[in-house]
Order: C-alpha cells, then structure tokens, then sequence
C-alpha cells in the first residue's frame, strides 16, 4: 500500500543559488541516502516519485516550499521528517511533514498562490521614499502589461495587475525598501516576482527576493496552507 | 568578501560553480591547521568535479590533522569580468579565502589546452606568475597530472612537481612542508628538503642546454644532488592505496555525477599511440570484494543513482563479469544502475552491456580507432575487422540501433585509402544494423555516429619522434571523410584542427614554450579547450612575438639520438623499447599484450620493482 507524505520545507541563503533542477537533485539523493523507502515509477527508467509545489527560481530563498512523497511502506510523518533532515544539506530543512491520503489533488495543480518578500537596493532616493504613492498608483491601474519571452523567441503580453493581491511597501532607508506582496503561481497564471517589483518602481534597483511561502486561494477567496488543504 | 560576493552571483551564469555548501565537502578550522592547500582545476567546476584522482587527494590531504585542502576552479568569463570590477580575487571555495593566503597552490595538468587558464588563474589571485619573482609571501605552485610527464612548458611557472601517482607522494610532501614550516625555513631551503623525494620534480634546480639546432643537448642540474632521473610513483597495491569513502556530491549537474570506483589501474594494451597506457603501467586490479565495500560506502554516503567502473580498459578486469552482475542485482531494488565507461571490442563487451542497459538501451560506442587493418597494426589496435563486425552484430541483434565509433586521422604512415577506410567500415557496421533490426520487432533505422579526432604525437609514446600532420592536411581527411560520409543513417563528427595543432605543440613542447603562453594569456587566451573561447589568430601572434616557430615542436620528424625535453622524466618504460615499437609500427606488426602473453621487454617491472597484478583465484592459472 502505498502513502503519501507532504512537507512544508525551506530553501536557506546557503543554497539560494541552487536551480530548480539542483534542488530535485539535492533532495532525490538525501531520500536515497536516508533509506526512505520510496516508491519508484514504473517504465524502463524507473524514477523516484515525488514532486515539488513549484519551481523556485535561481537566487531565491523561501520558508514555504512544498513537496509530496509517495512511499512503499508506511513512515510515520515525523520519522519522515527527522530521517530527511538528517540527510539534507545545510539550508535546506523538513519545517513539518504530514500524511495525506492518496487521492489528494497534486501540489502542482492545488497551489496557486505565492507571497514574497523583496529587498530593493540601491535605489534613487525618489524612488525609495515614495514607496507609498507608487503602490497607489500600481493598484489603481486596470492594467499592467508585460511583455514575456518563450524559448521559441515569440513576445506574449500579460496583464499582471488582477495577478497581484496584495502589496505593502516599507521604506528601510534612504535608497532601499522592502516590498510585501501576493500574487498568483502555478501553472494557470504566473507572475515573476521580478515583473511586479518592476511594474511598481519602474527602476532597477539590486533585488533580493524570498518567499515568504506557497498557498492554495480558493474561490471563496479564503487562503490555505497546502498542509491544510486535503 | 562575502557581502561583495553576494552581489557578484546573482549576476552571473551557474553561479553555484561558486558556493561552497555541497554534501561531503570539508570545512576545516584555518586557523588550527599548518599546512594549506588549495587544489586548482585549470576549468570550470562542472569539469574540475568530475576528475576521480582530484577528488582522492581532497580527502587523503583532509584527513591529516596538520593539513586542509580546498577547491578552486577557473572562474567562467562573466565570474571573471565581475570579479576584477569589484576587485575580488581568486577564492578556494571552502574558506573563501584568496589562493595567495595559502602555503601552496596545486594544479592538475590533465589537458596542454589548459594551462593558459593556470596562468590566469594565477593573475586573478594576485600571485606572480614566475618563480623568479614570486616571495616568500606566496605560496608554492605545484603540479601533478598526467601531463606532468613533459611539464617543461610550465617550468618557469612551477616550483615542484610531483611525477606519478599521488596517493603516497603527497604525504611525503607534506610531512616535510610541515616540518619546514615548523623550523621556519624559506622556500629554497624547503625546495632542497623537497628533492629527495622520489618522485618530486623542482625545476628551477636544472638548466636547459640547447645546440645549435636548437634541440635539447641537456637539462644540467643546477643543484648538487640534483637527481638526474625523476622517477615515476607507483602505488604498488591498490587494495591498500587510500580511497575516500565519501565524495562531495555537487549540487549543480557535473560530468559524470555518480560514483566512481577504480577497478583498474595502467593498461597493458600496448597502443602505440596511447600515452596513458605507457605512463600508467603496470596493470593493478583492485579485488572485487574491495571494491564492493567501496561502492557501498560510497552509494551510502552520496546518494547517487549510478555507479560507473572507471579504468582505462574496465572490461579487462579479470572479474568485471561477476562484479558488473552482482552490482546490478545488488542495487536495482534501490533504482541504482551500473555503467562501464568503455567498451572493447568484442562479443564479451555487448553480453556486459546487455547486463547494465536490460531496457533502456542508449547507444554503444566502439573504438577501432583506424580505418583498415594495416594501421590498426600500425598503432598495436589489435581488433580485427571480423572482431567489429561480429560485435556490432551481437549489439543490434541484442536490441541496440545506436553505434557510436571512435576514429583517429594523422596517424603514422596513414594514406589517403586508411582514411576512407574509415567511411567504409563506418557503411559496413549501417548494413549489418539493417540486416540484424529487420530480423528484431524494432522498427527503427540503425544509426552510426562517426567521431574523428586527430592524432596528436605525445611524449613517452612510440610515437614521440612523429611529425604530427600539418592542419592543411588533416583537413584534406576531413574533407574526404564527410564526403564519402554523406550517407542516411550516418552522422559524421570531427574535432577543430588548430586545438589538436596547438595541443600537438604544448604536448611536446619545451621551456622555451613559457614565454609563449604568458603572451598569449596576456592576449587574452584561457579557456582554449572551449571551442567557442579557442582564440587560433591570437596564439599565432603570441609565437609571432616571442620569435618561436610552433610547426618545429608539433611538424617535425625527430631522430632516434635526439634528447628530449622530458626524458629525465622516467615513467620506468624504456626510450629503447619505444624507439623498438615504433619500428615495429612501421613493419606492421603488432606487440601482444603482457598481461597475458610473454614480456614485452618494456623494461618497467624490473626497473622500477613492480608488476602486474591481476587478481586470479589461487590455483586458477595465475601463472601465466
């Protein structure tokens, strides 16, 4: 019979230059080193089953990441946790684990929902100390078109604006501020967190961006932790 | 360092090439230890990472209690650009501190194409790159590698060098760098402790003497004691030699990310051509049960998903057949396969390979290295024509549609009717494949992949008194081969000349090369193993400057009397036995292989008190 045991884990500044890819790696080799009795895919190239919320970009750290695992054999949620965080490198950490039945919709197609963190440096002092104004600004807008390059070549336009939900600014100093706020992930829409900081200061300034964690918002607008959601 | 770091990486490509929190890897406390030592890889991480004698001495140097080792890769060209803009020099991963802070610098030459990155990466960490005018506030450079075996391009640059395998040496080494250190002797009275080490090479204690035709008359020893002969280290037994139980585990993708265990160490072949199988000898199996603990170990402390049995021939291992059989049984459960990096050609090869690929069969690759039977005599490939054709047979009935061969052009005596010798043999293996898939359910085409390098001549080789062939001509090969090539079903591959050209220079190339080199860095070359970084136009005017003719060291035939630049390096196989096996090249007759025949009379176990060790079951005809 086989489980499945989701986690809530983060990505630390000591691996923050890891590739989405890296990181599937780094955390396929920890299951292995730590006898997880995993399950394996069927076919002629038998892979281990498990898969990550979503992709985290190059550079980024996160305290809310998500990943589901299907076992072979039953593992107590903790045991799960604590096997794994003995064999994860340093920055990456098992936050909490629990079981959840197998028929539980995928992470993939559940979490729709990323809140961030970004630090802004080096910014013209205009910029840093009109934080305010400027989000007004970006929330009264209709529309907030940017213009998105697929590996092909081809220029598609996305309207950001009704992706983002909720912004808070806050000046740290005269050329740096931070910037809080949700916005829609996931495979359905997509926003880069790169296009929202740019759409509201129109600058470019040293950006250092964290995620602060993945969520799933419902229709009824009400959000939950996809530990919650099954 | 730190801070500037952290605005430098998000700017730049991979930049986890530059981090240094992977699994395994070792942070020891500067302050506590006495000796220092940063490896240098002369190429990015992703290449540097791959390299198993590399990774053996990270662990053997960091389980002493008086020495630390840590990594240091040559920054990739974006790195580089924005670690001169914000004034950081080159940095060991581990501790992050500039290479300059450390006791010494070694660098492995495995490629001529990449000591224009040594001398860079010297300038990027702020250490002058001459011995001459390095101080007591630098560290010493040292060498190790194969192509230490005629390093004397790097003489200015080195001040030791350390001939053979490391596994012992090092310790030598650094026993005395402790007890130097300790006594606080400068650096030439540390460089007169180091000499008596066998094995250990200082270059700056000879001299070069030319005449008049400039070859080489001598390399006079400066220093008394001085010994004439470097010889060789050879690790008698591998089933004693150190091998690390963990290895960093990268968290980028790396060549040949997986574990790696040696089964085999030299190779008694005899290719004429192959300078690894002359440098390396005597043959040492390690003992199945050795390397069964290894692999375990290794898979424990890793994680990886495959285990790869590296040598420089692992079908030859006495046991490969057992161990390959109980490797796969052994780790299937746990989604762990097993892979052989080459392949003989025979029967016996594809019936292993059935073994390790049961479903997913990727594609074979064969080396017959020469188009028609007369060269693969010339050069001692002692594969028949029948041997290739009975082996790909075997592979594509067993299931394969793939087949990659590997062929070399400019080998010696070659004509114009061995060159198209390739393209028929190439056209021959493509019907076999139809002939043997029609019979099979598959229903794909066979397909042949051709790959050509070109013959490069290399020190302590039978062929070391070659002409290497011009790059005119090479390209005339080229040229036929991809002609008569044009063929459905066959995909044609070859190298750029002007790198083995410039690689055909450096290989056998002497002191005078030095200068050279620092010209051309100073041009802007590094990285010239890289294609799209290799800068042709600006190497010739680096030789152009410095007054010296690049066609007399890689275009020009040498005499049996010559002296050469690297024969006081001893790699216990003797010239008079190269200087035999070239002449039997040209008589077309082939050397067997004394693993399994008589002696070849090559002179190595007795000069150097070693011998093949091939791991037979007693009583089971190990007298041979």
């Amino acid at each position: 019979m086989n489980t499945k045991i989701r986690i809530k884990f983060s990505k630390g500044d000591e691996v923050r230059f890891l590739s989405h890819l890296d990181l599937m790696r780094t955390v396929e080799r920890a299951v292995r080193r730590a006898e997880i009795p995993i399950a394996f895919s069927e076919g002629f190239h038998p892979k281990p089953r498990f898969s990550f919320a979503s992709a985290l970009a190059t550079g980024i750290t996160s305290d809310g990441e998500y990943a589901d695992f299907i076992l072979e054999e039953k593992l107590k949620p903790e045991q799960f946790k604590q096997k794994l965080n003995e064999q994860l490198p340093t920055g990456i950490r098992v936050l909490e684990a629990v079981e959840v039945p197998m028929a539980t919709s995928s992470l993939m197609a559940a979490v729709n929902l990323a809140k961030n963190l970004v630090t802004v440096r080096n910014l013209p002092e205009t910029v840093a100390s009109n934080v305010s104004t400027l989000i007004d600004t970006f929330i009264t807008k209709e529309s907030s078109l940017v213009q998105r390059t697929n590996k092909g070549g081809e220029i598609r336009t996305v309207d950001i604006r009704p992706l983002v939900y909720q912004i808070v600014g806050h000046q740290e100093d005269n050329t740096t501020l931070s910037l809080n706020f949700s916005c829609a992930t996931g495979s359905k829409h997509n926003v880069r967190p790169e296009e929202v900081v740019q759409a509201i200061l129109g600058s470019d300034g040293q950006f250092v961006f964290h995620r602060e964690g993945l969520y799933i918002l419902n229709p009824d607008r009400t959000v939950v932790s996809p530990l919650e959601a099954y | 360092m730190d801070k500037k770091l952290g605005e430098i990486l998000p700017l730049v490509s991979k930049p986890a090439r530059y981090t240094n929190n992977e699994l395994n890897s070792i942070h020891k406390n500067w302050d506590e230890i006495a000796i220092k030592m940063a490896l240098a890889f002369p190429d990015v991480y992703e290449v540097g990472m791959a390299n198993l004698g590399y990774k053996i001495l990270y662990h053997i140097i960091n389980e002493r209690e008086d020495a630390l080792a840590e990594r240091a890769y040559a920054p990739w060209l974006d790195m580089e650009e924005k670690m001169e803009e914000y004034d950081l020099p080159l940095f060991a991963l581990e501790s992050r501190k500039s290479l300059k802070e450390f006791d010494v610098v070694g660098f492995t030459l495995q490629y001529e194409l990449s000591y224009s990155n040594i001398l860079n990466m010297l300038d990027l960490a702020k250490i002058p790159r001459l011995v001459t005018e390095r101080t007591e506030d630098d560290p010493l450079i040292c060498v190790g590698g194969p192509c230490v075996f005629n390093m004397e391009p790097l003489a200015d640059f080195v001040d030791f060098a350390v001939v053979g395998e490391a596994e012992e040496a090092i310790h030598e080494v650094l026993d005395v760098l402790v007890t130097a250190k300790k006594e606080g002797l400068d650096k030439e009275a540390t460089l007169l402790k180091l000499m008596p080490i066998p094995g250990v090479y200082i270059p700056k204690f000879y001299e070069p003497v030319y005449n008049e035709d400039q070859t080489l008359k001598e390399l006079r020893p400066l220093v008394e004691g001085a010994p004439k002969k470097i010889i060789k280290r050879v690790v008698e037994d591998l089933d004693q030699a150190m091998f690390p139980d963990k290895f960093i585990v990268p968290f980028m993708d790396v060549v040949h990310d997986r574990v790696v265990v040696e089964v085999l160490r030299g190779c008694t072949r005899g290719c004429r051509f192959c300078q690894a199988g002359m440098i390396y000898r005597p043959v040492r199996e390690r003992s199945p049960e050795v390397l069964k603990e290894q692999i375990a170990k290794l898979v424990k402390s890793s994680g990886y998903e495959e285990i790869s049995l590296t040598s420089l021939s692992s079908g030859d291992y006495t046991y490969i057949r057992e161990l390959v059989m109980d490797l796969v049984e052994e780790y299937k459960e746990k989604g762990v396969a097993v892979s052989l990096p080459s392949l003989r050609v025979d029967s016996f090869s594809v019936q292993l390979a059935s073994e390790i690929q049961k479903f997913r069969k990727t594609g074979l690759t064969f080396a017959p290295e020469a188009g028609t039977q007369r060269l693969r005599d010339v050069i001692n490939k002692n594969v028949t024509e029948e041997d290739l054709y009975e082996t790909v047979r075997g592979a594509f009935a067993a299931g394969w549609h793939s087949i990659k061969l590997y062929f070399m052009i400019g080998l010696p005596t070659e004509t114009m009717d061995d060159v198209a010798g390739i393209a028929e043999l190439a056209k021959k293996v493509l019907a076999i494949g139809k002939e043997e898939l029609k019979k099979t359910q598959i229903k794909r085409r066979p397909t042949v992949s051709v790959s050509v390098s070109s013959f490069v001549p290399k020190p302590h080789t039978p062929f070391q008194w070659e002409s290497q062939d011009s790059i005119e001509l090479i390209r005339e090969k080229q040229n036929l081969l991809k002609d008569l090539l044009k063929v459905p079903g066959i995909n044609f591959q070859y190298h750029d000349v002007r790198t083995s050209f410039l690689e055909g220079v450096f290989s056998r190339g002497d002191r005078r090369l030095g200068r050279v080199l620092a010209k051309a860095v100073d041009l802007g070359c590094r990285f010239d193993g890289w294609t799209e970084h290799f800068k042709y136009e600006t190497w010739l005017e680096a030789f152009e400057l410095c007054g010296v003719d690049p066609h007399w060291y890689a275009n020009r035939v040498r005499e049996y009397p010559e002296v050469f630049p690297w024969d006081h390096m001893d790699t216990g196989v003797s010239k008079r036995f190269l200087w035999r096996e070239k002449e039997q090249a040209y008589a077309e007759v082939t050397t067997p292989d004394c693993r399994f025949e008589d002696c070849t009379g090559c002179a190595l176990c007795s000069g150097l008190q070693v011998k093949n060790i091939l791991k037979k079951q007693e009583g089971a005809g190990d007298e041979y």
